[in-house]
């Protein structure tokens, strides 16, 4: 609400201020007057010099703001919208039509998002410095939240004056959508040694490899001597062997299956459960892409309805808790395979799953309450010296403890370890 | 952290250069002033600037690392109580110790203003217009207050300080602004440049179109023609007036302008040598030791100020006030002086007047001397005749120090103190004996030993500051500038009498108020002019007062005498001595037996007289006020002036004020219990000499022109505000304006009514219920239908139809009624009330549908 205060109301605190501080002056100019001393005409006249300066100044920054304003009202609009990703940060790039680049004004601009699922508009802290570089075209870096697809319908170009005491909104249609993609986290984990230590076993066991002979190379004693090439041998009278491409012999058909189950969040549009769900996107997309580069060729499969695209990335970034496909009816793979769940899993699921699953299956489990746990010594300290910045994050963390289903999930998240622990097998705890 | 420093680093580097060095640079220029006026701060302006720059910079540091304000000020300032302490400990001696604590609690407090500061400009989104009106406002009472400007060098620092002022609300939004994206580094240096650019164009136009005015308003302030003496002072008009107390400070001006010129009808008995009196202004009758200074006090016993204001007094009225009289207390040798006071430049709301003035008249002014003076008064005192300017002189004049000696002879004899009311001689004989006035009682009592009577022991203060070392030099000196006392808070006085030795009339007569206080005789100190009798051959009894004759003295209270002048200063040469040559004296007004004011009732310009209601009836000094009765005067040979013109009697109307003066000597010897009397005596129709005329707007005119003169920020405030708030309610009004005047067009004009009913329509759809963007009228008016039920679309066909069809007319039909009940009707409850007041969609509309 303090946010959409802010943006839509055309006055700012630092008019009230400015007011304040004015009348403060003449206040203390009466006192002065009152006192008759000899410099009152020479004040009263200094005074009246500033006051028609800075009214003359403020007069040209409102009119320039106005002019400004009115024109891109009756005429700019909005040419271009289109977004980049770097990193954790999303950048916004905007083009303009018919912004009057005026002297002494910048308009600053404010974004308006609604979520897809969520109708509580978002307003998100951009803004200030949006008109910096080029006037018409720029830039705005936006911290999103979540890593989900946001749906852009509208956002706000405010005008605002130089001395910042006035900020008058204007509504521009958007109506694109921005996908804040997870991205890759370095795990201090490396799963690669434990997993491939035991590859003929786990995977689908190929005595024979085979391959394209696509380059010759000398013959060396460790080479079989069946792969000489004689033809070879009886022009140039040197032992030649073909150079198999080899396939990674870990990288076939290796399912991955991420679950999205949960039973125990009965609401999953719940800040704390999004939060979660974009902490687990997060880690699911880092296991995969860290698996992946590991040159162990995933199939990942997650259990959402509607994958429309094929991109890993996207597949994520669109996935949601769902509270229909459980990981028993949907992982359900004849090979060992890898599973991912969450914290929120349900045990007797789980349980049942682990007993049906292959040997050497590898399961990663990302607890959730890991993530709102705090450190209230250190947090503390931290507080008494730094000013915090303002946090989704931290807010949560600091509601944590009085949300209702904390106990059940830490139970619940108990109870899943100890299977894990149980079942005889390997599992990693990201 | 180090991501911190990294993503904020060029945030950092632009605050610190174009925030924090330009305050670091008003800082200096503070700094550099405030050190030269008081002492305490040793002149160290640049290492204190050096440590608020410490302070500004850390504490921008540490804010851009995200460090918590409260905390590290808290650190801060224990840290720097814990060094203040060890510091007060560790010094050898207990001088040192004081001094060294000193210069630190300075340091340090001017490192934890730079501290403070440097948070709030970082992090404090306000700060920057609270911390620019504190900043503008310290510089323009250091400005002010500490002097030694030229004016070039002060309108180059008052345009410094206000583009600062401006300067800094606008880098410190602007960098806010640009604070989420990278700084591009030249755009925002053009930004800057261009803005201060405008500030300056805009400061040095004003500066220069004000150039006269504050040109003089500036050298009157800096150097008000020597109006800041110890108790007179220069008004805005550059009038001399006295103040309500006296400050002894360190310089006084000189002044050698003509302020009033007097004839003081007093001279030695059976002589015709003038015997000058002071002119007596105010008593200052309290010591204020918290600011060393010397303060009126309405309620002082047995009050005997007079104090009528001579500017609002009608011409010719009488003023006389009893009470004054009763209070001087004074029964031997009393006699009446009267006294004319022309006056030149000394406010017209005061009065002087030998003390103890009981009554003053107003008169005009001759012809010849209308422009050099600017008003006249008559002023009766009762004057001891043992009062006199030549009272205390030390003089080689045989004459005087005879006549000296029998006046003190006289006092000898005076009554004891005993008989006296104690709370009176309690309270003028109050002084602070704490602290450095502990020293003033014993050197006191040595000057009193052996002294038996008061005079006695006034005369062993005279000959104190008289007094000689053994190369004959005098020990006191006169100076206009003595200076102060190392130390502010120190005793000036204090300083004057066991150091310097030297001061003016202030230092003088405070000190001797201090020893005569203390020896338990009441005294205090008047504030006027001091009389020097330069007078020869045609002009006696006439006294010239310049500027630098304003003066302190002091009163000396004698049972039986009442108040006796005494003044202690020595050396003040060039007081006496005048600086030009006296010029012509005024002629002294004619004694007027009977004067009129009133209003005049009708004009017979046949026989030349005049019927007169009178306000006030003047008969030999006694005013006759509480009737009116109506007199008829004979202006036959009356010359009537208006101001310094001399008028016809036609120019008279019905409704002027006149006042109206007989010379004739004849009625100088009547005197009149009534009205009724008088009106006997002066006979009917009234010979009059004199007429003046008043009229009302003559004194309007005076009025706004001195008005003009002021600029009054109170009445610009109004106008801004009023002009504002019309501005704003005009704007909110708008969208109803707008409507109202559609719907009155649409009636008013045949030919365009559809026209102006159809944007009746779009604008009051557009402002309640849907925004007009780019459609067509027809496709708007579709659109409108579509939400509700409103017959729009009818009205948009047949104005299509009129436009573009003029052959086939049907009669204009009036759609407003129906589609406003329907509108009605269809919104009910459904709009917010701030649409009423949406000024902007109807500004946009009007701008998108000419």
């Amino acid at each position: 609400l303090q946010a959409y205060l802010s943006i839509r109301s055309p006055f700012r605190l630092n008019l009230f201020i400015a007011i304040l501080c004015f009348a403060l002056l003449t206040v203390v100019y009466k006192q002065i007057l009152e006192r008759a001393s000899n410099v009152v005409p020479l004040v009263s006249l200094l005074l009246t010099i500033v006051f028609g300066v800075i009214l003359f100044i403020g007069l040209i920054i409102i009119i320039s703001l106005a002019i400004s304003f009115l024109y891109f009202k009756s005429k700019g609009s909005l040419a271009q919208l289109n977004y980049s990703q770097d990193g954790m940060q999303t950048m916004l790039h905007l083009e303009t039509q018919n912004l009057l680049n005026l002297p002494l004004l910048r308009p600053a601009l404010a974004l308006y998002f609604n979520n897809k699922q969520s109708t509580e508009p978002t307003a998100l802290q951009s803004k200030n410095g949006l008109f910096v570089g080029k006037f018409t075209q720029s830039t705005a870096i936006l911290s999103l939240p979540a890593a989900k697809t946001y749906q852009l319908q509208h956002l706000y170009l405010l005008f605002r004056d130089a001395f910042g005491l006035f900020n008058i909104p204007c509504k521009v249609q958007a109506n694109t959508t921005i996908s804040h993609l997870p991205t890759q986290q370095s795990f201090s984990i490396d799963i690669n040694p434990k997993f491939t230590r035991e590859p003929e076993i786990l995977i689908n066991e190929k005595k024979k490899v085979d391959g394209e002979y696509l380059r010759f190379k000398p013959f060396e004693s460790t080479d079989d001597t069946r792969r000489i090439l004689w033809k070879v041998y009886a022009k140039t009278k040197e032992l030649m062997v073909r150079t198999p491409e080899i396939w990674n012999p870990y990288a076939s058909e290796l399912q991955c299956y991420a679950s999205f189950y949960t039973k125990i969040a009965t609401d999953v549009q719940d800040k704390h459960m999004q939060h979660a769900l974009s902490s687990y996107k997060q880690k699911v997309y880092s296991i995969v892409q860290g698996l992946g580069n590991k040159k162990i060729s995933l199939k990942f499969k997650s259990d959402q309805e509607h994958t429309s695209t094929s991109d890993l990335r996207m597949q994520i970034t669109d996935s949601e808790w769902q509270q229909h496909l459980s990981l028993l009816n949907f992982a359900s793979s004849p090979q060992p395979c890898i599973a991912i769940i969450s914290g929120l899993a349900a045990a007797d699921d789980v349980e049942e799953w682990l007993q049906n699953a292959k040997k050497h299956s590898l399961i990663f489990y990302i607890p959730i309450h890991q993530l709102f746990k705090q450190n209230i010594v250190a947090s503390f300290l931290h507080r008494v010296f730094f000013v915090e910045t303002q946090s989704i994050e931290k807010k949560l963390r600091f509601s944590w403890w009085r949300h209702p289903l904390r106990n059940s999930i830490n139970k619940n998240e108990k109870k899943l370890e100890q299977l894990l622990i149980d079942s005889n097998l390997q599992f990693i705890k990201v | 952290v180090e991501q911190l420093v990294s993503h904020k680093k060029s945030r950092l580097l632009a605050q610190l250069l174009f925030v924090v060095l330009p305050t670091v640079l008003m800082v200096y220029f503070l700094l550099f002033h405030v050190n030269l006026y008081y002492s305490i701060l040793r002149e160290q302006h640049l290492q204190q600037t050096l440590f608020f720059a410490a302070g500004i910079s850390i504490s921008t540091l540490l804010m851009a690392l995200r460090f918590r304000f409260s905390t590290t000020f808290v650190l801060l300032i224990l840290l720097l109580l814990g060094i203040n302490i060890i510091i007060s400990q560790l010094g050898t001696g207990e001088f040192d110790a004081f001094f060294i604590t000193v210069r630190f609690r300075v340091f340090a407090s001017v490192f934890s203003c730079g501290w403070i500061i440097g948070w709030a400009l970082y992090q404090k989104r306000l700060s920057s217009f609270i911390l620019s009106s504190l900043f503008f406002v310290a510089g323009i009472y250091v400005l002010l207050r500490t002097g030694g400007f030229k004016y070039k060098q002060f309108a180059f620092a008052f345009g410094g300080i206000s583009l600062y002022a401006a300067y800094l609300i606008y880098t410190c939004e602007a960098l806010r602004q640009s604070s989420n994206a990278k700084i591009s580094w030249i755009k925002f240096c053009a930004r800057l440049i261009s803005f201060i650019g405008l500030c300056c164009l805009l400061l040095y136009s004003s500066l220069s179109y004000f150039k006269k005015e504050l040109e003089a308003q500036f050298k009157f302030v800096q150097n008000p023609r020597g109006g800041n003496n110890a108790v007179t002072e220069r008004d805005a008009q550059g009038n001399i007036r006295f103040k309500d107390l006296m400050s002894i400070a360190d310089s006084k001006d000189k002044d050698t302008t003509l302020v009033l010129v007097a004839h003081i009808n007093n001279y030695f008995e059976g002589t015709d040598i003038p015997n000058p009196l002071y002119l007596t202004a105010y008593h200052y009758s309290k010591y204020d030791s918290s600011t060393q200074s010397f303060e009126r006090d309405i309620n002082m016993p047995s009050n005997d100020e007079f104090l009528p204001n001579p500017g609002n007094l009608p011409l010719l009225q009488t003023l006389t006030d009893s009470q004054v009289l009763k209070n001087a207390q004074s029964t031997q040798f009393r006699s009446t002086v009267e006294v004319e006071i022309y006056n030149k430049q000394l406010s017209p709301d005061f009065f002087v007047a030998p003390s103890t003035s009981y009554f003053i008249q107003t008169v005009p002014v001759d012809a010849p001397f209308s422009g050099q003076f600017n008003a006249a008064y008559r002023a009766k005192s009762y004057v001891s005749s043992l009062n006199s300017a030549y009272f205390i002189y030390n003089t080689q004049n045989p004459i005087l120090e005879n006549f000296q000696e029998d006046r003190f002879a006289k006092l000898r004899n005076a009554k004891s103190l005993n008989a006296m009311d104690a709370s009176f001689i309690e309270y003028y004989t109050t002084v602070p004996s704490a602290g450095e006035y502990a020293q003033i009682k014993p050197l006191a009592d040595s000057l009193a030993q052996n002294k038996k009577t008061q005079i006695d022991k006034i005369l062993a203060v005279r000959d104190f500051f008289w007094q000689r070392d053994a190369n004959n030099k005098l020990v006191f000196n006169y100076s206009d500038n003595p200076g102060i006392p190392g130390l502010p808070s120190a005793s000036k006085l204090v300083h004057f009498l066991f150091n310097s030795k030297d001061g003016y009339c202030a230092h003088y007569a405070g000190a001797t108020i201090m020893l005569l206080r203390n020896m338990g005789i009441p005294c205090r100190i008047a504030a006027g002019f001091l009389t020097e009798n330069r007078s020869s051959g045609k002009n006696q009894g006439w006294y010239w007062y310049y500027g630098n004759q304003g003066h302190a003295w002091v009163e000396i209270y004698f049972p039986g005498f009442g108040w006796l002048d005494f003044d202690t200063t020595i050396g003040n040469d060039e007081a006496r001595e005048a600086t030009q040559a006296d010029g012509t004296p005024p002629s002294l007004p004619q004694q007027a037996p009977f004067a009129i004011t009133g209003m005049v009732k009708s004009i017979d310009t046949t026989k030349k007289q005049i019927e007169v209601e009178s306000d006030a009836v003047i008969f030999n000094d006694k005013t006759f006020t509480k009737k009116t009765s109506n007199f008829t005067l004979d202006v036959q040979r009356a010359s009537i002036k208006q101001d310094t013109s001399t008028l016809q009697l036609k120019n008279i109307k019905a409704g002027d004020t006149i006042s109206a003066v007989t010379y004739n000597e004849k009625l100088s010897k009547e005197s009149a219990k009534s009205l009724n009397e008088v009106m006997k005596k002066v006979g009917r129709p009234t010979k009059v000499d004199d007429v003046f005329v008043k009229r009302k707007k003559a004194i309007n005119n005076n009025q706004t022109s001195i008005k003009k003169g002021r600029f009054s920020i109170s009445k610009l405030n109004t106008i801004i505000i009023v002009s504002t708030s019309l501005l704003v309610l005009l704007l909110l009004l708008l969208p109803q304006i707008a409507l109202l005047v559609f719907k009155y067009l649409s009636k008013k004009s045949d030919n365009l009514s559809l026209h102006y009913q159809l944007k009746y329509m779009q604008l009051k759809l557009n402002q309640y219920v849907l925004p007009y963007k780019h459609q067509s009228t027809l496709e708007y008016a579709q659109e409108a239908d579509n939400l509700f039920k409103l017959n729009t679309t009818k009205l948009a066909k047949r104005y299509l139809q009129h436009k573009y069809d003029n052959a086939n007319l049907p009669q204009a039909y009036n759609y407003l009624p129906d589609f406003n009940a329907n509108f009605s009707a269809n919104t009910k409850g459904k709009i917010k009330w701030y649409k009423h007041f949406n000024f902007i969609r109807t500004l946009v509309y009007l701008q998108k549908h000419k």
